[in-house]
């Protein structure tokens, strides 16, 4: 696509000087620089640009230094040069999603805690107490939520494809909670799955690819959250920590999956041809988000009475935080204060975060 | 008559680079798990299968596989969930 690498440099350097000028000139930057282009007569590009969502860098820390002169800088009334969700836009944005539908979306929780006997699986007392409070957190946060209780493997399936094929079309956002025993299963995106009350498991792989752009259209281009709280199965339960690698020898070697096979296009990519950073060969989901408990592989802690260290503390960032910070960062938070919690007692416990959202999710809050 | 390569080894993803003009230093592309399949700059980690191309040069190998297969073992087991959970979760691409 570059003729010499000297070439390809200058290009690269010039995208990013441009994108940071973007960045770096206000919440008008996008729309002026559109509106430059139509004046220049460049429609081909500006068509481009405002059909596929723009991915764009954001680098903090790094001092932005004036390139090409695009855009006429405008200067700062004093609150605009505030950055934070006072003034974060409504609709959708290059740095935002667009988060203001009434009610903000579906919410479907899954709640395991009594599994078949021939399972061995134990039962997850506290649960409850986890799915009541997040039930609550998410009404709050506009959510319309519904609670599915004891889903063996066929049932989990079949609400996720429920959900899948509801319109989302008036909501802006999904989320899917699942509260169970899980198991560890490899993949290099979504690794780990989750137990239905049969003891069959569903890989969270699976479980992402019911909502994505392809199966679930009236989602595309929207944040789908996924929370997962899974404990370790059977006698892992009690926690210790078991390393993924030793806990089941990995199959034939090189164990990772190899299913998805490079497709040069689909819905879910939403790569421009220019990408900045190295990008992957294979198609990147796109606007999903799942947070784990524990690594796929690691114990899950749970009190038996007040639920688990996890749901406590997510619920605890989200109703102190919702309000002004983004998801990941307060995720950053629950993953902090999780692992210090956990570093107190016997057992260690460490969230995980995988994340391919393009955008900043700001969650609606009453206040 | 020639023994199968094994990506598994350093060494043997290091030589797959001998030939090839990549941005990127070579040896830190192998000891993140790559090797070179000998066209253009795209590497395949030996693990996860996880391929990426169109790199720059300020990248970083390890990061880079952290960001767009933070499942891969072979990462999780060389630099831990913290890490991953650190570039899964820093301010980017927004
Ligand atoms: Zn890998």
């Amino acid at each position: 696509m570059c003729p010499g690498r000297q070439n390809c440099e200058t290009k690269r350097d010039q995208a990013r000087k441009l994108v940071k000028d973007l960045e770096s000139r206000g919440e008008d930057a996008f729309s002026a620089f559109l509106e430059g282009l139509r004046v220049t007569g460049q429609q081909n590009l500006l068509e481009l640009l405002q059909k596929t969502a723009p991915r764009v860098h954001f680098h903090p820390g790094k001092s932005t230094e004036a390139g090409y002169p695009l855009i006429q800088p405008h200067p700062l009334s004093p609150d605009e040069g505030v950055k934070g969700p006072e003034v974060r836009p409504r609709r959708d944005s290059i740095q935002y999603y667009k988060m203001d539908a009434r009610p903000c979306g579906l919410c479907l929780i899954i709640n395991n805690v009594e599994f078949e006997p021939k399972t061995e699986l134990s039962i997850r007392k506290g649960s409850n107490v986890d799915c009541d409070k997040l039930e609550k957190r998410f009404k709050s946060l506009n959510f319309v939520v519904e609670v599915r209780t004891n889903l063996k493997q066929r049932q989990i399936k079949s609400e996720l494809s429920a959900l899948s094929r509801k319109d989302h079309s008036i909501y802006d956002c999904c989320v899917v909670v699942i509260l169970s025993h899980g198991t560890e299963v490899s993949h290099n995106r979504f690794p780990g799955a989750v137990f239905g009350v049969d003891g069959n498991h569903v890989s969270v792989q699976e479980i992402t690819n019911y909502l994505n752009g392809q199966n679930c259209p009236s989602l595309q281009g929207k944040p789908k959250i996924f929370f997962i709280q899974a404990c370790g199965g059977g006698e892992k339960d009690i926690g210790f920590e078991v390393s993924p690698d030793e806990a089941k020898p990995s199959i034939g070697g090189d164990g990772d999956q190899t299913d998805a096979i490079p497709i040069s296009s689909s819905s879910e990519s939403l790569s421009t041809s220019d990408e900045i950073d190295a990008r992957a060969t294979l198609p990147t989901p796109s606007d999903i988000l799942v947070s784990y408990s524990t690594f796929p592989g690691y114990v899950s802690w749970r009190a038996t009475v007040s639920g688990s260290w996890y749901v406590e503390v997510l619920d605890n960032i989200l109703k102190k935080h919702a309000a002004t910070l983004d998801l990941t960062t307060m995720l950053t938070l629950v993953n902090d204060e999780v692992s210090q919690n956990s570093a107190k007692g016997l057992y260690k416990q460490m969230p995980g975060s995988f994340n391919f959202l393009r955008k900043h999710v700001y969650f609606q809050t009453s206040e | 008559h020639r023994k199968p390569v094994n990506m598994q080894n350093l060494d043997e993803r290091l030589n797959t680079f001998a030939r090839v003009q990549h941005p990127i230093d070579h040896e830190l592309l192998a000891k993140a798990g790559f090797y070179s399949k000998g066209e253009g700059d795209e590497v395949i980690c030996f693990r996860c299968g996880g391929g990426l191309k169109d790199w720059d040069p300020e990248d970083n190998p390890w990061e880079e596989h952290a960001k767009y297969y933070p499942g891969c073992s072979f990462l999780l087991s060389e630099k831990g969930q913290e890490f991953v959970n650190t570039i899964q979760l820093q301010e980017r691409k927004y």
